[in-house]
């Protein structure tokens, strides 16, 4: 889908790769966060991958590009809560 | 659907203009809106720019992408003509001003259980409508370049 194509060379971010990232980000991966109940701190494991979505996770990883985008914004281990991106892809 | 979204958003609105349908976004982090007519604009916004495109096909960030054929997965919500004119980079605007909005209200990871489903439902549409508008815009600016 022309969309998809177009979308995927345009998550080449321009962005510099920085650790330092504006307020929206910080905001956006708290909502992340939120959604996918990672109050346990990691605890939930990786290894053991959730068979049911609900729907707000639904529209994390199966709509828009979210989980591609989020691997580029916050692929920097060193960015506070980054590992909660990989858990998006936990329940892919 | 269609009666229910134009009893809520033109009451709540002084934007005058809101029955041309590319004001639906602006609702978002309208300062006037109601919270119900501020949800129903954000899920309208999530249906018209992620869900519709992968239905079918089309490009809602082009101007006027569907005046002449309203593709099937939005003209259940309208028999007006569908210009849209919002631009990524005011797609993220109305976005962030809408986050600066929600920012003390947000609950804190530990209290997250207590979260309706709702809002977890408002938040998920947040990030993913702003990372398509994000990788839209790059796109754009690679065209430019």
């Amino acid at each position: 889908m022309k969309f998809i194509q177009a979308s995927e060379s345009a998550i080449q971010d321009l962005e510099p790769l920085s650790p330092f990232k504006p307020h929206t980000f910080a905001f956006l991966l708290h909502l992340i966060q939120l959604i996918l109940h990672l109050e346990d701190n990691g605890s939930s494991s990786l290894i053991s991958p959730r068979e049911v979505l609900d729907p707000a996770e639904t529209i994390l990883v199966r709509w828009g590009l979210t989980v591609p985008w989020s691997w580029k914004i916050w692929g920097d281990p060193r960015i506070a809560n980054a590992e909660c991106v990989t858990h998006l892809v936990r329940v892919l | 659907m269609r009666t229910y979204v134009t009893t809520q958003v033109p009451r709540c609105s002084f934007y005058g203009h809101v029955e041309k349908w590319q004001a639906v976004p602006g609702v978002i982090s309208s300062e006037r809106a109601s919270p119900a007519a501020k949800r129903l604009a954000l899920r309208m916004t999530f249906a018209v720019y992620i869900i519709g495109p992968q239905f079918s096909g089309y490009d809602p960030w082009k101007d006027g992408g569907c005046v002449n054929e309203i593709p099937y997965a939005i003209s259940i919500f309208s028999d007006v003509s569908f210009v849209h004119r919002v631009q990524p980079s005011d797609m993220m605007k109305i976005l962030r001003a809408h986050i600066t909005q929600l920012r003390g209200t947000v609950a804190t990871p530990s209290s997250a259980i207590d979260l309706s489903e709702q809002e977890r439902l408002g938040y998920a549409m947040i990030v993913s409508l702003f990372a398509v508008s994000r990788c839209i815009y790059n796109f754009y600016s690679l065209l430019v370049q």
